[in-house]
């Protein structure tokens, strides 16, 4: 006897919409469990000023994920934090060289360990790199070996 | 049956997808791109609102950001955002002003590489140039229910690190860019939708200015 088609199209109407959930599934955890920080960025290193946004996701872990762009949209570079560790990737052509990788995952491992905690009276310095609050709410991170001063601004409107 | 039914839809979904999608021919897509040009010539200056949005990939979230835009053919274009960041990019000629909350840099263009090829993707992206320079980029035309779109793939190397493509979508009558779409080798999108133009009013010199 020849089997109903029905069977099979119920389990297989199933199965796409257990995929699309799945799909779905990562989206929904992010909008539960981490929280969406976005600043205004300017970095300044040898009279050479770049500005751009930062946006990042910490979940309830601690993990960090994040991304700095220009006003244009147009990546500078991709970076996350786990466990202690620091990685960037996806970094623009001018800047994808080793030893620049390395300063700016060095800096970033200070900023994203600190930037959330920093407070009006208690400045970090972990050996080159210092962190203050200033009074008009910017956060600054001043690189002493390589000159480098970054200042985080707080977007009140979210994106 | 399973199989064939699981087949069936797969084909379904596919086909969906890229109905009423149509890739021009070389003599069609001549006729369109001679329309926009038309269309671009006589153009002297145009001003509007624009919605920027992000999808990040990394993030699964889109940062979004708004402002206005003024362009006086053939290289004065003012390009502001509002929301939620204030910034200003102005090319006047071989100048390029960049002005945020903190910083105000004016940069020569005809010195800066990166900056000329900026201020070039902007420039030719609101006006529909890049269509005629193809040695950057490979252009095909697409037809949606009478809606036509460009699709730039990068020739050259240096976009080719930047961009997958850039896909350039056209009012009805091919006389204005609506939305301009570029997919980051890194996957993430920038889509950058152009509202309430308005063409050839006069537009004030000092929002050019440089200095």
């Amino acid at each position: 006897m020849q089997k109903s088609i029905f069977p099979s199209v119920r389990a297989c109407l199933t199965l796409i919409s257990f995929a699309l959930l799945l799909n779905a599934l990562p989206c929904m955890a992010q909008k539960a469990d981490s929280i969406p920080e976005e600043y205004g960025i300017l970095i300044n290193a040898k009279d050479r000023e770049i500005s751009g946004l930062c946006v990042m996701d910490r979940s309830n872990e601690g993990n960090i994920v994040g991304t700095i762009v220009n006003e244009f949209g147009i990546k500078i570079f991709d970076f996350s934090y786990s466990h202690n560790k620091t990685r960037i990737q996806n970094v623009i052509a001018p800047l994808d060289r080793w030893y620049l990788r390395r300063i700016i995952r060095k800096d970033m491992h200070f900023i994203l360990e600190n930037i959330s905690n920093i407070t009006y009276d208690h400045d970090v310095v972990t050996g080159m790199r210092s962190m203050k609050k200033k009074t008009n709410g910017d956060v600054e991170i001043y690189n002493r070996r390589y000159k480098i001063i970054y200042t985080f601004t707080k977007l009140k409107t979210a994106l | 049956m399973m199989k064939r039914v699981t087949f069936l839809l797969i084909s379904l979904f596919i086909g969906v997808s890229v109905m009423g999608q149509t890739k021009l021919n070389a003599q069609q897509q001549e006729q369109v791109l001679q329309k926009i040009n038309v269309a671009t010539a006589s153009m002297k200056t145009m001003q509007c609102d624009f919605v920027q949005t992000k999808k990040i990939k990394l993030m699964k979230k889109e940062m979004v950001s708004s402002g206005v835009m003024y362009y006086d053919s053939p290289n004065k274009l003012r390009w502001q955002y509002n929301k939620p960041y204030v910034y200003v990019f102005v090319l006047n000629k071989e100048k390029v002003s960049l002005k945020s909350s903190k910083t105000t840099q004016t940069i020569d263009v005809k010195e800066n590489k990166m900056f000329r090829q900026l201020s070039n993707i902007i420039l030719n992206s609101v006006t529909g140039g890049h269509l005629k320079s193809s040695a950057e980029f490979e252009v095909e035309i697409w037809n949606s229910n009478n809606i036509y779109s460009a699709l730039l793939i990068p020739k050259k190397k240096e976009l080719k690190k930047l961009y997958k493509s850039i896909e350039i979508s056209f009012n009805a009558s091919l006389t204005m860019v609506e939305t301009v779409k570029m997919v980051e080798t890194t996957g993430d999108i920038t889509s950058v939708t152009l509202k309430n133009a308005k063409v050839n009013l006069p537009i004030r010199e000092s929002l050019f200015n440089v200095n």
